[in-house]
């Protein structure tokens, strides 16, 4: 049985049970605004839900993208349904992190998810074929004014993922003032890289690269052209390896092409939103979702070609 | 020879365990992330600086860091005016120090985040018996309750197994501080270099299982500086 966990208002599992559907695949959906008629065993090894009754072993696949149950609208956290809910969330986590099949994707390593430089130390270590962006983290004024006086254009952006969008160093930021504030907070600044963004979405084997068209610091806040393209079979395994050694089977790999053909990779997100992309592109990213869900069910183990099965997590993050 | 606590602002048992541990040892608190000092490039973590004890310590100097910060909280940033300021900060130092923790290239690092928190694993009771079960332990079948169980090794249920420094990856044999064989086996399995397990039968059923050093006892930072001791030897 295929494990689906989410809110059904969420456009990527929306659009992988959709495809399941229409392969009449044998999965259930844990609608996480139902939590609380969830029954999950004192063990944590068998849920109850919707008449089905699936045991640890009975998953071939999971699919998991929960979100904070505590800000689900409809679902009353009182004291007694937050116990509940804690515990059927907290055996789900251990399913998606433990359990023998396929999961897109178990719980990535928190450092990996919630700090970028430690992402990009990551990737660095995963492959040389994709450059990274000179990159300061500093809560030092003067290192950050030598940092961007001795290049063209620079960024900066949270180290975490809390308020990430991206922005240009401006001749504000170098006031004496403003730079004197960098002491209290580490702050995060990279080389402008110019080119053209593509976001790559990797399944399993498959590759889907978008042509991103947008001249914004941040496209995700402004009008951006998205076209699907085609990128170099060295860049593809770049981010094939990539994905695999960070233990996915679905990625979100941010690269830029500049004009002399180099490619910069930023960022790659575990748990991509690919429906803002696929409803632009047509590329069938849920189908190959869906399709790798299937293959747990025919004893394959969606592993890359090359590639190593996924680790298995210590903890649920 | 530089050893680096990274702990709370409001523990003020760091600086004693700190000046137990040795002349090198100093405490990073959420306070030493709003100085300036800290540089550090992702792509060279060797050549950085970071800032403990209110002053900048080359990377390169910092040998073994034990962690005892779950995680940072806001209610600690009090030097920012603005709440969601606080919220900010706060997330920006944790993923700085994760990203510290898991590039550095210190000899060891007691206590480090394998979980969601910036120390240890950060294991569910349910998870930590899953790691006990692999050191060999049995549970008692009527402590099935998350909160509530009892580890058996050997047939015989183990109370009070404390101060259990331990081996892991860089250690092969640690002092008679470690004095329970299930215990000394404890680490290994999950890969952890510190654990403590206290294990308590009787009326109170309770079990409990940390991987992050409580500096308060002194029995710990003892336990800590024969671990330390025996990875410099």
């Amino acid at each position: 049985m295929i494990l689906l966990w989410g809110l059904p208002e969420d456009p990527p599992m929306r659009a992988v049970q959709r495809e399941l559907q229409v392969a009449n695949a044998n999965h259930l959906f844990i609608d996480q605004g139902w939590t609380d008629q969830v029954k999950m065993d004192d063990a944590g090894d068998r849920l109850t839900f919707n008449g089905r009754s699936p045991g640890r072993n009975d998953i071939t696949a999971m699919y998991p993208r929960p979100y904070d149950a505590t800000a689900i609208p409809g679902l009353d956290m009182n004291p007694t349904v937050a116990r509940h809910v804690d515990h059927v969330e907290s055996a789900l986590l251990e399913w998606a992190s433990s359990v023998d099949a396929i999961v897109v994707n178990r719980p990535l390593s928190p450092h990996l998810n919630h700090s970028k430089p430690a992402q990009l130390h990551r990737i660095a270590s995963l492959t040389s074929d994709l450059q990274l962006p000179p990159t300061l983290v500093t809560t030092c004024p003067d290192a950050f004014e030598t940092f961007v006086a001795s290049r063209e254009r620079c960024i900066v952006k949270s180290v975490s993922g809390h308020r990430s969008r991206v922005r240009s160093v401006s001749q504000p930021d170098l006031d004496p003032d403003r730079l004197a504030s960098v002491r209290f907070c580490p702050v995060q600044v990279q080389e402008w890289i110019p080119g053209t963004d593509v976001r790559v979405h990797i399944v399993g084997d498959q590759v889907f690269p978008t042509e991103v068209g947008s001249e914004a610091d941040d496209y995700r806040y402004e009008q951006a052209s998205l076209t699907a393209t085609t990128i170099p079979d060295r860049v593809a395994d770049a981010c094939r390896q990539v994905m695999s050694g960070m233990g996915l089977h679905l990625a979100g790999v941010d690269l830029r092409r500049t004009p002399a053909g180099e490619w910069f990779c930023f960022e790659v997100n575990p748990s991509p939103a690919f429906t803002y992309y696929q409803s632009r592109t047509g590329q069938p990213i849920a189908r190959a979702i869906a399709d790798l869900l299937r293959s747990g069910a025919r004893g394959e183990d969606g592993r890359c070609s090359g590639a190593t099965r996924p680790a298995k997590c210590a903890v649920a993050g | 020879m530089t050893i680096v606590i990274v702990g709370s602002g409001a523990d003020a048992t760091l600086d004693k365990a700190a000046s137990a541990l040795g002349s090198g040892a100093v405490v990073m608190r959420p306070a030493d992330l709003s100085r300036p000092g800290w540089c550090l490039d992702p792509h060279q973590p060797l050549d950085g600086t970071v800032v403990a004890g209110r002053q900048a310590i080359a990377n390169r100097d910092v040998e073994y860091v034990v962690v005892t910060l779950p995680q940072i909280r806001p209610a600690e940033l009090v030097w920012f005016e603005n709440e969601d300021d606080r919220y900010y900060a706060a997330a920006e130092m944790t993923a700085l120090l994760r990203y510290w923790l898991s590039a550095f290239p210190a000899k060891a690092v007691v206590g480090a985040p394998t979980g969601p928190g910036l120390a240890g694993a950060s294991l569910q009771p349910s998870q930590w018996r899953g790691v006990l079960s692999a050191a060999g332990a049995t549970f008692d079948s009527s402590g099935s309750a998350d909160d509530a169980w009892v580890a058996t090794w050997d047939g015989r249920v183990r109370t009070n197994c404390e101060s259990l420094a331990s081996v892991a990856r860089h250690l092969s044999e640690l002092s008679p501080a470690a004095e329970a064989r299930a215990a000394r086996g404890l680490p290994a399995p999950a890969g952890y270099l510190w654990m403590t397990g206290t294990i308590v039968d009787g009326n109170v059923r309770t079990g409990e299982c940390r991987d992050i050093p409580r500096l308060a006892d002194s029995r710990e930072v003892q336990a800590i500086a024969e671990l330390l001791g025996g990875v410099r030897s």
